[in-house]
């Protein structure tokens, strides 16, 4: 897959994490150090328990690493209190998580609306900006359908439209396949890799599934916490 | 907010339990303000619905109008004190009384027309004038048993009383009553009561009311002081010294309270389920950039309006029985009391709901990542 690579938007730097302390001390990352370009999207892959949750975790301003920095563009998101973090991720985070974690009571347009009033934008422009981002993505005749009348590839897509709610310059995608089939799979990582790109984001994604690493720019491999040059040999 | 409202128009079902708990306890806690009212009402009116500042009563009484005896001839002396504006005069007979053969026990006040301590709220009819024999006012209550022009008779006195009008919130101590001149009343408590017969005409207390500016305390000391033989205390305080009367209204609002405090569980309890239910999806949306400030307004609202549909379903209930009941009852559903309550119930489920703000405060939003459920 060929990209247009311009300026740094993720800079991971040295960045370790300990849970616990003394004996019961356990690392779950060490040492990891990376950068994702603008219009990057780069897949982040691992065995159970190597840290990939941990590090996604750090680089979204959801956990505070042990240490090192992470900057997601100019800002250092580790050195933010917990309130900037939260207001930091509203506005610079886009997010898809595993279970397509959609709000159950809320419809696909509220559910992408929401994110308005997590950033603090009018609720005239939200509606929209959720119009044309679920026009984009063809749901919209499903707009005013809740989560449980969607099928998870429309889920899915809603939560992609969610993250990209409020343009933020880095997306970050927590194993996006896990409850879909091969071929919808496919379908919502080639959607999501398509608007990362044409919106110029920086994305990270950690997968198991290594069918969808084509539709990703670069892999980091992380084994035991430690990001490595290459694949961990099965078994 | 939206998210909030959202859940419950969507889901109403999920709040319908805690909704329906409230509503009854709310219905509880209505229905025992009504009691509480209704028998406090019942039991005090004679003394504190009437226009008196001052209740002079014998020394020897403690307060207690039926113990109390006084000189009629003290209320001339009473009014010569300074600071008074004028005197009334007030005794009372427990004795049976019959209409029609039927026979209750009723109370008989003797009052002095047109002067301090005479019932104020005419409903239909008029009082007995100054000196007039022979007629009464009845409470309201009892304006299903007894008509205008009907006769009362308490047992033991030689002639009946006509009833010439009803008077609003003038029971005493919960019993039919009856409103005559107190020249009146002596007449038939002397039949009634040989016993308490004396060559002096007595009355039991003297209602005093104030000249504009008087001090309270100070023309107490002052009448206290003339007679020699008597305690004047505030009506409000004579109010309180009506047998029962204190003591009933401060269990009943123990009972309350203690209802508030099981309301206060329930909503604590209802919300910390629901919270730990909504883990995943808290994180979720602390993940997503909602800030601990809104999603903690959320639960409150969420609270709020779980309580405001209880309370109204609970009001809803209480007015309903209210209505069903006959006026000899004693609920009183009022206006000011309903307010009170209202606004402690809904106090009480924002208190409720602060025992869970601090689980919401701290759900882990790095939950939301690697797929929990």
């Amino acid at each position: 897959m060929t990209s247009t690579m311009t300026a740094t938007a993720v800079a991971v730097q040295r960045v370790g994490k300990v849970y616990g302390t003394g004996h019961t001390a356990v690392a779950a990352l060490t040492d990891a150090t990376f950068t994702v370009a603008e219009g990057e999207f780069v897949a982040l892959v691992g065995p159970s328990g190597s840290g990939k949750t941990t590090l996604l975790s750090v680089i979204g301003a959801l956990l505070r690493p042990t240490d090192g920095r992470v900057h997601v563009g100019a800002v250092d998101v580790t050195a933010l209190s917990r309130r900037e973090q939260t207001a930091f991720r509203a506005l610079r985070i886009g997010f898809v998580f595993q279970s397509f974690n959609l709000v159950p009571f809320l419809t696909a347009r509220e559910n992408l609306t929401l994110m308005a009033a997590f950033a603090g934008r009018s609720r005239r422009d939200a509606g929209r900006r959720a119009d044309e981002l679920l026009d984009e993505l063809g749901l919209a005749e499903r707009r005013h359908h809740l989560p449980e009348q969607l099928s998870g590839g429309e889920r899915q897509r809603i939560a992609i439209g969610r993250a990209m709610f409020n343009d933020p310059p880095l997306i970050l995608v927590d194993e996006p396949t896990a409850n879909l089939d091969t071929d919808r799979g496919r379908q919502v990582v080639q959607l999501l890799a398509r608007e990362i790109k044409q919106r110029g984001k920086a994305g990270i994604m950690v997968t198991h599934d290594v069918r969808m690493l084509a539709h990703t720019d670069r892999t980091l491999h992380l084994l035991d916490g430690r990001l490595t040059d290459r694949a961990p040999e099965a078994g | 907010m939206t998210l909030a409202l959202a859940e419950i128009r969507r889901h109403p079902g999920r709040f319908a339990a805690v909704t329906g708990a409230l509503a009854l306890i709310m219905f509880l806690v209505l229905v025992l303000a009504g009691l509480s009212d209704g028998l406090w009402y019942g039991a005090t009116g004679a003394i504190r619905h009437t226009d008196a500042d001052l209740e002079v009563f014998s020394v020897d009484s403690l307060h207690v109008l039926t113990r109390s005896n006084l000189a009629g001839s003290d209320a001339d002396r009473v009014r010569a004190v300074a600071g008074v504006a004028d005197v009334g005069a007030i005794g009372v007979l427990l004795a049976p009384a019959s209409v029609g053969g039927a026979v209750r026990d009723s109370a008989l006040v003797g009052y002095a027309p047109g002067r301090p301590g005479s019932p104020p709220t005419i409903v239909d009819g008029r009082l007995p004038s100054p000196g007039e024999p022979g007629v009464a006012a009845a409470d309201a209550t009892q304006r299903g048993r007894l008509r205008l022009g009907d006769t009362v008779t308490v047992e033991g006195a030689s002639q009946p009383l006509r009833i010439v009008g009803f008077v609003d919130d003038a029971r005493f101590q919960l019993l039919p009553t009856l409103w005559t001149t107190v020249d009146s009343w002596r007449t038939i408590r002397d039949q009634v009561r040989p016993e308490r017969r004396s060559r002096e005409a007595t009355v039991q207390a003297l209602p005093v009311r104030l000249a504009p500016g008087a001090d309270p305390a100070q023309v107490a000391r002052a009448i206290d002081a003339t007679l020699g033989s008597t305690t004047t205390v505030p009506r409000d305080q004579a109010v309180l010294a009506i047998p029962g009367a204190a003591q009933m209204r401060a269990t009943f609002a123990q009972i309350i309270v203690t209802t508030f405090l099981v309301a206060a569980l329930v909503v604590a309890l209802f919300f910390a389920l629901l919270t730990v239910e909504k883990r995943t999806l808290l994180a979720m949306l602390k993940a997503l950039g909602a800030a601990n400030r809104r999603l903690a307004g959320g639960l409150l609202a969420q609270a709020l309006l779980a309580s405001a549909a209880g309370l109204v379903l609970g009001g809803l209930l209480a007015v309903a029985l209210a209505a069903l009941l006959p006026a000899t009852f004693p609920v009183l559903l009022r206006a000011p009391t309903a307010v009170v309550l209202i606004v402690a119930a809904l106090l009480t489920a924002a208190t409720g709901v602060a025992l869970s703000l601090r689980r919401v405060t701290r759900i882990d939003p790095a939950l939301a990542l690697g797929g929990i459920q």
